[in-house]
């Protein structure tokens, strides 16, 4: 028996390792992987040059990597080990059946990047960040709003036992705000709503929900003296769409997950709003092709564009509200558009909010930058 | 190129045994030889040349050695100097130039970055060069041979380190077969599975839990980095080890032990007859025993002890943290040494908890390479500057405690004594190891996929 199991194994390592082998080169490359919503390394070029620097070594360990054959069963199978572990968790993603959360902010993944954070960072960068943008604000010299979404651990640390460091950043915004940033602190009141078995954040996704997004549009109409607009919640229908997954949900690969319901709110004057997205009109505030892909999200405004504008399209003169905002914005702008012409900027590349304000002749200002967004990328400024 | 990435096992492993078997045997060393150096040169070519250096310099010293060694010890003794200072000379070149020179406020060189494996062949060449010296090898006559020898791919960049003495033989005569190549397998997926399922989930654990304290850490949650670190360092490197001498296997080699559950030793004397094996080796055959070892009195051995730790901590890097952690060693030994010994051998009770709690604060203070936060971090395990016991969600702590209970079940000789006496138990079970072990390289292609690149912590000395 000894001789067959020797045998055996040799003649099944050297299948796997030929196997894939054979199949890594023969299968076609794939160029865009749907599961991690990105796309993948092509071969690396070859020649003296990137051989000796070792880009040409770097660029095949990153090819074969994202081109191995099963790929997509593999990271559940990683993902299935770590559970089996009893780890309740896998690629910093904490687990329930019913809740994913990620742990940590993204820049403390890596070392260099906490001990860079660590050092005083609530109350030095944090703090500089929220007294930046209430100078910004008071230059503007026009209302402005500020919200800091929070991430699924602020909200749903009690599912977990753990909020990860979200207490102490919120506790610094509302220190270090002047009153003219008019900062909005949602992170009680969605804390409360999550634990009184509210739907206001996905399951699988770092975004709020629409629901979420309601919460937060009252209050923005509230500080902006537009209370008595606010829409009520049952004048809207909602266009329900099971078995959305997203992204907290594809960084884990857990193989058992209840999925989210994404819903879109929609009134009967839908059709009266023109709305663009870098120059193209969109035919309305949703795109409902998305919502047969894997990034259902991206059906709120169409994703992401550099800069959005929603006017009705009646001409009727409305106050004009600039937006600078992150992803969480999409789902909340539908809802302020119907009070306010809108023009929106995404955070990442839009000029200070004051010089935005003149450039588009903007009566009022909305800053949307979740958490995630204010402590790994600084977009808080 | 690192043991566990995909484009070793899938590309250069299957492409290396391939060629290996295809050919004649006696182009079997050429082939290793060549492909080695590509093994190497993967990333960072331009090093090859260097350790072709070294590797030229004591070969054809080792002509002057052979030729003098028995008529004239003198001129003997020279070209095994000359030989020596090569090697050596392009080690503390790239490893300590930068140190010494912040030492005397000169500035060093930017971006000398340590060639790969430098710590471990340059020992290697050494050993060939003593080794032949003292006459207990024969001279390398042929250059491939010999440079197959260090280049080796298994155990190129981060050990076991092999005497010549110990693999000279093998490699002019060694014998493939089919039992040694799936021992070779199984101990290889083995080595796989503990570095990148056990030890990259504690180097994760140990990072977690210090990015928490870097927030103003607790008791309990600066004990669990430890603890975390302890478990990474050892199925990192252990599990390299296992590695090496897996795929040593396959080739028809028979690498040294390097560990031995060092985690179950009684005193720290123990652990290091347990760790690192191959290292303590080297160190006793070509520092201790000539400087006269423990037979020239007490106080003389205690400074030959003394000279052993300085160098063991100096080896592992430029850094005084390296320093302190071989001369906290040496404080250890000693109290041992001198009476602490005999009473730990009749309570091993206390043996376990002694090395064990030494032990971990050892890799505290290999890890910690800012000496601030090296004392900060051992304040805390003791309360001072703590901002509280527990850490502040205790969940988070409890979460991982299944996988530490794994982790230190697998660092004890458990495991492997419950599969034999299964196998013993039920003889046929036999025939589901092939099976298995294809499982475990699975599940560690799924973590390759997962996270593609990881380096090996000993990678860098």
């Amino acid at each position: 028996m000894k001789k067959f199991s020797s045998l055996a194994t040799v003649i099944t390592f050297c299948l796997f390792l030929g196997g894939f082998a054979a199949a890594f080169f023969l299968l076609p490359a794939r160029t865009f992987s749907e599961q991690e919503n990105r796309r993948l390394a092509e071969a690396p070029a070859f020649g003296a040059e990137e051989l000796f620097s070792g880009r040409f070594a770097d660029g095949a360990n990153e090819y074969v990597a994202d081109q191995f054959p099963l790929r997509d069963v593999f990271v559940k199978i990683k993902s299935a080990a770590e559970l089996a572990m009893l780890k309740r968790a896998n690629n910093g993603v904490l687990y329930t059946k019913d809740q994913l959360a990620v742990l940590e902010f993204d820049s403390y993944s890596s070392r260099t990047e906490i001990t860079k954070n660590a050092d005083g960072f609530y109350e030095k960068t944090v703090a500089a960040m929220a007294k930046s943008r209430s100078a910004d604000s008071a230059k503007a010299g026009i209302p402005c709003v500020t919200l800091v979404p929070p991430r699924t651990i602020d909200v749903a640390g009690s599912t977990f036992g753990c909020a990860g460091h979200g207490d102490a950043l919120f506790a610094a915004l509302e220190a270090n705000f002047a009153p003219e940033a008019g900062f909005i602190d949602l992170l009680p009141d969605m804390r409360a709503a999550y634990e009184n078995g509210e739907y206001v954040i996905y399951r699988t996704d770092h975004h709020w929900t629409t629901a979420g997004a309601y919460a937060a549009y009252v209050k923005v109409m509230q500080k902006l003296g537009a209370g008595e607009n606010i829409i009520p919640r049952e004048v809207f229908s909602a266009e329900k769409t099971a078995d959305f997954s997203g992204t907290t949900a594809a960084r884990a690969n857990f193989p058992v997950y209840t999925r989210d319901t994404l819903e879109i709110w929609t009134l009967p004057d839908e059709a009266d709003y023109s709305v663009v997205a870098d120059g193209r009109e969109l035919g309305g505030f949703y795109n409902r092709e998305h919502l047969n892909g894997s990034d259902k999200y991206s059906a709120f405004l169409d994703g992401t564009h550099a800069i959005t504008t929603v006017t009705k399209k009646s001409g009727e003169p409305r106050k004009k509200l600039l937006v600078i905002k992150d992803s969480f914005a999409n789902c909340l702008i539908p809802f302020l558009a119907r009070e306010f012409d809108i023009v929106a900027l995404d955070i990442s590349s839009a000029p200070a909010a004051s010089a935005a304000a003149k450039e588009y002749g903007a009566d009022a200002i909305l800053y949307v930058c979740n958490a995630e967004n204010v402590v790994s990328r600084g977009l808080l400024k | 190129m690192v043991f566990s990435s995909l484009i070793f096992i899938f590309i250069y492993l299957p492409v290396t045994l391939a060629v290996y078997y295809a050919v004649p045997v006696r182009w079997r060393n050429p082939v290793l030889f060549v492909l080695s150096l590509a093994f190497y040169g993967w990333g960072e070519p331009a090093y090859i040349a260097l350790m072709l250096v070294s590797i030229a310099s004591a070969y054809a010293f080792g002509f002057g050695i052979d030729k003098f060694r028995q008529t004239d010890r003198k001129k003997a003794k020279v070209f095994l100097a000359l030989s020596l200072c090569v090697n050596l000379a392009f080690l503390l070149f790239f490893k300590y130039f930068n140190f010494f020179a912040s030492l005397f406020g000169a500035k060093g060189i930017p971006g000398l970055t340590l060639p790969v494996g430098i710590s471990f062949y340059t020992f290697q060449i050494m050993s060939y060069s003593v080794d032949l010296y003292r006459g207990e090898v024969e001279k390398a006559r042929r250059f491939v041979p010999f440079g197959t020898y260090v280049t080796l791919f298994p155990q190129l960049i981060a050990g076991p380190i092999v005497r010549y003495k110990e693999i000279c033989g093998q490699l002019t005569g060694r014998k493939e077969t089919v039992s040694g190549f799936a021992s070779g397998v199984n101990r290889f997926v083995c080595g796989l599975s503990k570095k990148l399922i056990l030890g990259d989930g504690a180097a994760a654990a140990a990072d977690f839990f210090t990015a928490q304290n870097e927030f103003g850490g607790s008791v309990l949650g600066t004990w669990a980095a430890v603890i975390f670190y302890t478990f990474h360092i050892y199925f990192d490197f252990s599990g390299y080890s296992d590695m090496a001498i897996g795929l040593g296997r396959m080739f028809g080699f028979e690498l040294p032990e390097n560990f031995d559950h060092p985690y179950v030793s009684r005193s720290i004397t123990e652990f290091w007859r347990r760790w690192h094996i191959t290292l303590s080796t080297w160190f006793r055959e070509y520092v201790y025993f000539p400087l006269g070892g423990s037979r020239k009195g007490a106080g003389r051995t205690y400074f030959n002890l003394a000279v052993v730790w300085f160098l063991t901590g100096f080896w592992h890097g430029a850094g005084w943290n390296y320093i302190i952690w071989g001369v906290y060693f040496l404080l250890l030994l000693v109290v041992e040494k001198a009476f602490l010994g005999k009473l730990l051998k009749k309570l091993p009770a206390l043996g376990h908890l002694w090395t064990l709690f030494f032990v971990g604060i050892g890799w505290l203070i290999f890890f910690r390479t800012d000496i601030p936060s090296l004392f900060a971090d051992l304040g805390r395990m003791f309360g001072a500057g703590a901002s509280s016991f527990a850490p502040e969600y205790p969940s988070v702590l409890l979460r991982l405690l299944p996988f530490a209970l794994l982790c230190a079940f697998a660092c004890t000789g458990l495991p492997k004594k419950l599969f034999e006496k299964a196998l013993s138990r039920f003889p046929a079970l036999g025939y589901a190891v092939p099976f298995l072990t294809l499982a475990l390289a699975a599940v560690c292609t799924a973590y390759m996929v997962d996270d593609t690149f990881s380096p090996f912590l000993y990678y860098i000395f």
